[in-house]
């Protein structure tokens, strides 16, 4: 079942066959876990998440009539849908402005990043408030503009702005915490 | 201790991320297998009720058109004694080939008691069942224009008119001309039968043929639920370049002295030059064009044409000196051909393969000889679409013109 070519199951998934549908799934249900578990609040989030992202990339299947990269076209689908879901619970971001600087980074913090594995850098964005986890996925992961965040989930650039900031601090927090108990553990 | 950029630790993060997979438990796909077929049920569901609305639609529309005009109708049995008022019974009649007073006129509470002569009753069932009228004021005459302007006769005017032209006036003689009769209640004095109260009859129906040019005006905005983010769209180019054509085939059908509805077919092209700048927001993507994570300018010019179908109403408005109503319709094409922008791995259709427009309009017709009128029409077009199935749906100006067409009159 699983040598079929990805024209193959496109044509299955456009027809809605289960089988092909099921290829499909099983190809891609890991990647599709990793992105939603970075916007969801916990694991059972994130599955409900993936499972709406999954019916959603079988509708879209049939409207999109030409998929050069499945892989590519399936994380846009599912970071477009884990955006629509944010919008769709309203959830309010603070709009109240920031007035700290925005700190840069520095080495130190990027060789912590560095020697955590992918588990723990996920545990420290999932920490994050839900409005500033989702800022801080769409600018720093996904490559999001300020701009663009700022159409997607109707704040205003500004927000955007103050908002990562206040994401970045709290992430280079846990980052030192990280770093405090493992100097304590050497 | 140095300080890194933003961009250091977003390309080291995505690097991290861009592979990352987390493991899924078994029974993922039953449950997925399951919402599905719920989905799919959900769905079926709604496209019953549209294809049911739809049939609907067309079986009134069809039993409205071919209904039978008369203004008789027996609405209750009429009891074994006593026979139904039917088309082909009053249809066996003599017509009177162009009357010139079409409409009823008052009979006094007197009157009103007097059965009439069954020879001249049209309407005579049964010579046993005299037929009462009661008292109507409302005299129509025969006009060449559109609309017919009732005569009021006076009481005197009325009653000077013999007993024998009332009753020759015959409520289903054909014309050619637009003829409205207000018929108020006929009531037969068994009580048996009840008619119809009120009714206008319906006449000529008008064939149209129309061409029109409009310009597009509309405004494109970037999708922001999209990957692909479109920038500085600019579609202020030479106006001649965005213009389009519909050709138009249809037809008028009177509802009432102040309705028509409207149904037609057409032709559709439309056209548009577009210069406008895009990034594609997805990580992969921006990889995928080495540095240069910009905006990428580009020019697209596209033509698109495509048949449509089309409903509406028009409002009269006046009719003197000239016929002048105002419209809605809507109007749904399908694209026969499609434009496309191709990016990486995605597709943009420049015009979507279905288009649905909402009309407003002002018409005005000059009668050029005989049956045929010529229709002058400007129009304001919005578009009716949504971005994404789940997203509402949006109405937006999409563009203007005028319409220039013939109406032919049955």
């Amino acid at each position: 079942m699983d040598h079929m070519t990805p024209h193959q199951v496109i044509a299955g998934c456009r027809k809605n066959r289960r089988k092909e549908q099921n290829v499909l799934h099983d190809r891609y249900k890991d990647k599709v876990m990793g992105i939603c578990l970075r916007f969801a609040r916990n694991e059972d989030e994130a599955k409900d998440l993936c499972q709406e992202s999954f019916i959603k990339i079988f509708k879209s299947l049939k409207s999109e009539k030409r998929i050069e990269n499945l892989e590519s076209w399936i994380h846009r689908i599912t970071v477009n849908h884990a955006i629509d879901d944010y919008n769709k619970l309203k959830r309010r971001i603070d709009s109240e402005p920031f007035n700290q600087e925005d700190q840069p980074w520095f080495e130190d913090e990027k060789a912590i990043i560095e020697r955590l594995d992918t588990i723990h850098l996920l545990e420290i964005i999932n920490k994050l408030p839900t409005g500033f986890r989702m800022i801080f996925n769409l600018y720093m992961i996904d490559g999001f503009s300020h701009e663009e965040i700022a159409g997607k989930l109707q704040i205003s650039t500004s927000t955007s702005r103050s908002q990562l900031t206040r994401a970045k601090r709290m992430v280079k927090n846990e980052l030192r915490k990280i770093d405090m108990s493992y100097e304590r553990a050497i | 201790m140095k300080e890194l950029s933003d961009k250091e630790i977003q390309d080291l993060l995505k690097s991290r991320f861009e592979d990352f997979k987390a493991p899924t438990s078994g029974d993922s796909w039953t449950e997925l297998n399951a919402a599905l077929d719920e989905a799919g049920n959900q769905g079926a569901i709604l496209n019953y009720m549209k294809v049911g609305l739809a049939v609907l639609v067309v079986i009134s529309s069809l039993i409205w058109f071919f209904q039978d005009e008369t203004p008789y109708q027996a609405t209750e049995n009429l009891g074994q004694s006593n026979q139904a008022i039917t088309k082909e019974s009053v249809g066996q009649l003599p017509i009177q080939e162009t009357p010139t007073i079409i409409a009823s006129a008052p009979i006094d509470e007197e009157e009103a008691s007097t059965p009439f002569d069954s020879k001249n009753d049209p309407f005579n069932t049964s010579p046993n069942q005299p037929i009462v009228f009661i008292p109507i004021i409302k005299v129509q005459e025969n006009s060449s224009d559109d609309t017919n302007t009732g005569t009021e006769l006076s009481q005197t005017e009325i009653e000077s008119k013999s007993q024998n032209e009332l009753t020759n006036f015959d409520p289903l003689i054909p014309s050619r001309s637009e003829l409205l009769v207000s018929i108020s209640t006929y009531r037969l004095n068994t009580d048996l039968i009840s008619i119809d109260s009120t009714k206008t009859i319906k006449k000529n129906s008008e064939l149209f043929f129309d061409l029109s040019s409009f310009l597009l005006y509309d405004r494109l905005l970037p999708n922001q639920n999209d990957a692909l983010f479109f920038q500085n769209i600019n579609s202020d180019l030479d106006l001649t370049e965005r213009i389009g054509f519909k050709s138009k085939f249809g037809i008028v059908k009177p509802i009432n002295a102040l309705i028509e509805l409207e149904f037609g077919v057409s032709y559709l092209l439309l056209q548009r030059n577009l210069s406008y700048s895009y990034q594609n927001t997805i990580l992969d993507f921006v990889e995928s064009q080495g540095s240069t994570p910009n905006s990428i300018k580009s020019e697209t010019k596209s033509a698109v044409h495509g048949l449509g179908v089309n409903l509406g109403f028009q409002h009269k408005i006046g009719s003197k000196p000239y016929y002048q109503s105002v419209g809605l319709s809507l109007d749904v094409a399908r694209m026969l051909n499609s434009k496309v922008i191709q990016i990486g791995d995605a597709n943009r259709e420049v015009f979507a393969e279905y288009q649905q427009f909402l009309n407003i309009s002002y018409l005005t017709k000059r009668n050029l000889s005989g049956r045929y009128s010529l229709r002058i029409q400007p129009y304001l077009t919005y578009s009716i679409s949504r971005t994404l199935p789940e997203a509402p749906i949006q109405v937006k100006p999409f563009g203007g013109g005028i319409t220039i067409g013939v109406s032919r009159e049955n």
